[in-house]
């Protein structure tokens, strides 16, 4: 019996060790593959149209640094032309990664989805150190409760559709960068990047999102509609800039942004129902817009509640000033009493106390 | 006779002849700078900033006195990832020194952008000093960038800088500890943005001519001012308290503003 022990302990320890499934140099999966466990990319690996990668629950895959023009920048990388799918669980979520001891942020190219129409999905994913994070052209995806940090740049998409759901987007040089997309972000955290969101041409719908202590901007988008409800959008340098757009705000919680809570220039914009508080320069900059602003919670910001710097006058609805006294709004408000060249503000009887906006976003917010 | 004839001849026969051709005067090129910068680099003279430029840490590029520097305004929308804007910039994790002074200063001053850009609109995007950022910069003027001098987590000192037309002229945020003197800042839209915890100490120095604000101390900013005067800008100081030692308001439309509190 000690002996049949021994001989299969002294068998079990000649196995190889759980193989690494390895990529070098440029390569093509030309069917379907499945993969778990290690796999390392020492190159440019390329999903052919109409094949499947799948990745298993707990797989690491590791990229390896290569710079061939010596901007410090890594370049290995996937390209997805067939279908992505990378489903970890929260136990096991799966991890991409650079191959290096002390990677930082760049350190290898990106997942791109170039041309790939079908329904990639990553799902309880960890994605870290890249040059891009999640790139699409052309593309459609969905990426669920997965975490991007420490990448220079979390998301881009371009002429895609995608869609974020419950993701923390933490520690990027930038977050999400779009053109000519239609995007969705729900219930995700974008935090401590330079930008949270930027985007062009595109369609944003965002909805119980965290957004906070971004440098720059939490949300900037230009000839673009945004829809936004219940999000929390806080501590940022600047809150929602929209420049040639169309937006429609509700009950989201604009707070202690550095400079103006939102600024919107030659737009069309709703904004009900709102709290935009405790932002530095102004709650609302409004330069040449139209649109309707009404039982938001306006009060307490730095210079301005609002200041109309178009040169049309501004008809607003029934906000609430942090106070009922006309004097002390006309104080909250810039416009042709102070700066002849800017239209008037007019305002309807102002809310007597602090109106219940912003108060979706709490229900709705990730934890 | 026949050599006298020959005399006259000749100066007739090179007076018909055709003019000689006009020599071409082809100056050299001038350098490029963009990219990233390797090791410890140090540049002179007149050069063209013909795209975005990248300092990474533990590279350092000089400037030395009376350098010239061209910068060429972006064609494109683009940002790659790396950078902060589509429009060209100076980004420095590593060093930057600017060495010039009164009688030879550095000078980064915009060319002439392709399309047409309404007036006051930047032309580049300034000069970004990030996290781990080392910058002395003195001598220097820089005109119609986004933001003149951005401070992100770094420790840097300006000394004898101009800076004009810029959207913003020194924008610090947490983190920056900044050391400046005899800065002139004048024609944007805000002169000194400061937020968060940066630390400033300035000293004869000048904010004129902003469209906004000509200083803006947000709460957690601590400042120690000497000697700066902020004049003719629409407000001349927002900050918490009104309270500023060693800051001069003069002709601004509104001398002050409170944070949460409306003018005076």
């Amino acid at each position: 019996m000690t002996r049949l022990l021994c001989l299969v302990l002294l068998l079990a320890s000649c196995l190889p060790a759980a193989a690494e499934t390895r990529y070098s140099g440029e390569q093509t999966l030309w069917q379907d593959t499945v993969w778990s466990g290690d796999v390392l990319i020492d190159g440019i690996l390329t999903v052919a149209p109409g094949v499947r990668l799948e990745i298993r629950p707990g797989t690491a895959v590791r990229f390896t640094f290569f710079d061939s023009n010596g901007d410090g920048l890594g370049e290995h990388e996937i390209f997805i032309q067939g279908r992505l799918l990378a489903l970890g669980t929260a136990e096991q979520p799966i991890l991409f990664t650079s191959a290096e001891a002390v990677p930082r942020p760049g350190a290898w190219g990106a997942i791109n989805m170039m041309a790939s129409e079908d329904d990639n999905l990553l799902r309880h994913c960890v994605v870290e150190y890249a040059y891009r994070g999640f790139h699409a052209h052309f593309g459609k995806g969905r990426i669920e409760d997965s975490l991007f940090r420490r990448n220079l740049r979390a998301f881009q998409f371009q002429d895609s559709t995608v869609k974020v759901s419950r993701c923390q987007v933490l520690d990027n040089f930038n977050g999400l960068q779009f053109r000519d997309a239609t995007v969705v972000l729900e219930q995700c955290r974008i935090t401590g990047g330079q930008w949270a969101i930027r985007g062009i041409y595109s369609d944003l719908t965002l909805t119980g999102c965290l957004i906070e202590n971004n440098r720059i901007n939490a949300v900037s988008l230009r000839e673009s509609t945004l829809v936004a409800e219940a999000n929390r959008i806080a501590g940022n340098r600047r809150g929602i800039f929209l420049q040639r757009g169309k937006g429609t705000l509700r009950g989201n919680r604009i707070v202690g942004n550095a400079e103006h809570g939102t600024f919107f220039e030659d737009s069309e914009v709703i904004l009900r129902d709102n709290r935009i508080t405790a932002n530095g320069r102004a709650g609302i900059r409004w330069l040449d817009s139209q649109g309707v602003i009404a039982g938001n919670d306006l009060s307490g910001n730095g210079e301005y509640a609002l200041m109309n710097d178009g040169s049309g006058d501004l008809q607003v609805g029934s906000n609430w000033w942090g106070s009922v006294d006309e004097k002390r709004i006309d104080q909250l408000i810039r416009d042709r009493r102070d700066r002849p060249e800017t239209g008037l503000v007019r305002y309807a009887a102002p809310l007597s106390g602090k109106p219940s906006a912003g108060t979706t976003a709490k229900r709705l917010l990730p934890e | 006779m026949r050599f006298l004839y020959l005399a006259f001849l000749l100066p007739l026969l090179i007076s018909c002849a055709p003019p000689p051709s006009p020599r071409l005067y082809a100056p050299p090129p001038l350098p490029r700078l963009s990219g990233v910068i390797h090791g410890q680099v140090e540049v002179s003279g007149e050069m063209v900033l013909a795209d975005d430029l990248r300092i990474p840490a533990g590279s350092s590029l000089t400037f030395a006195p009376g350098s010239l520097v061209w910068v060429r305004p972006a064609e494109s929308t683009k940002i790659f990832p790396e950078y902060l804007s589509s429009l060209t910039e100076i980004l420095v994790y590593g060093t930057l020194r600017i060495s010039g002074n009164r009688q030879n200063p550095v000078r980064f001053l915009p060319l002439q952008p392709i399309d047409p850009v309404a007036d006051g609109d930047p032309l580049w995007a300034g000069i970004e000093l990030l996290p781990g950022a080392v910058a002395s910069l003195s001598g220097f003027e820089l005109r119609r960038a986004d933001v003149g001098l951005l401070v992100q987590q770094a420790e840097v000192s300006f000394s004898g800088g101009r800076l004009t037309g810029c959207r913003y002229g020194l924008l610090l945020q947490e983190g920056s500890r900044l050391t400046a003197e005899r800065m002139d800042v004048r024609q944007g839209e805000v002169g000194l943005f400061c937020s968060g915890d940066a630390v400033l100490a300035l000293s004869d120095s000048s904010f004129s001519l902003m469209d906004e604000e000509g200083l803006y101390l947000d709460r957690q900013c601590t400042v120690r001012l000497r000697q700066v005067v902020s004049r003719r800008n629409d407000v001349g100081l927002v900050a918490v308290d009104h309270f500023r030692p060693g800051l001069t308001l003069v002709d601004n439309r509104l001398p002050r503003l409170y944070l949460g509190g409306g003018a005076p």
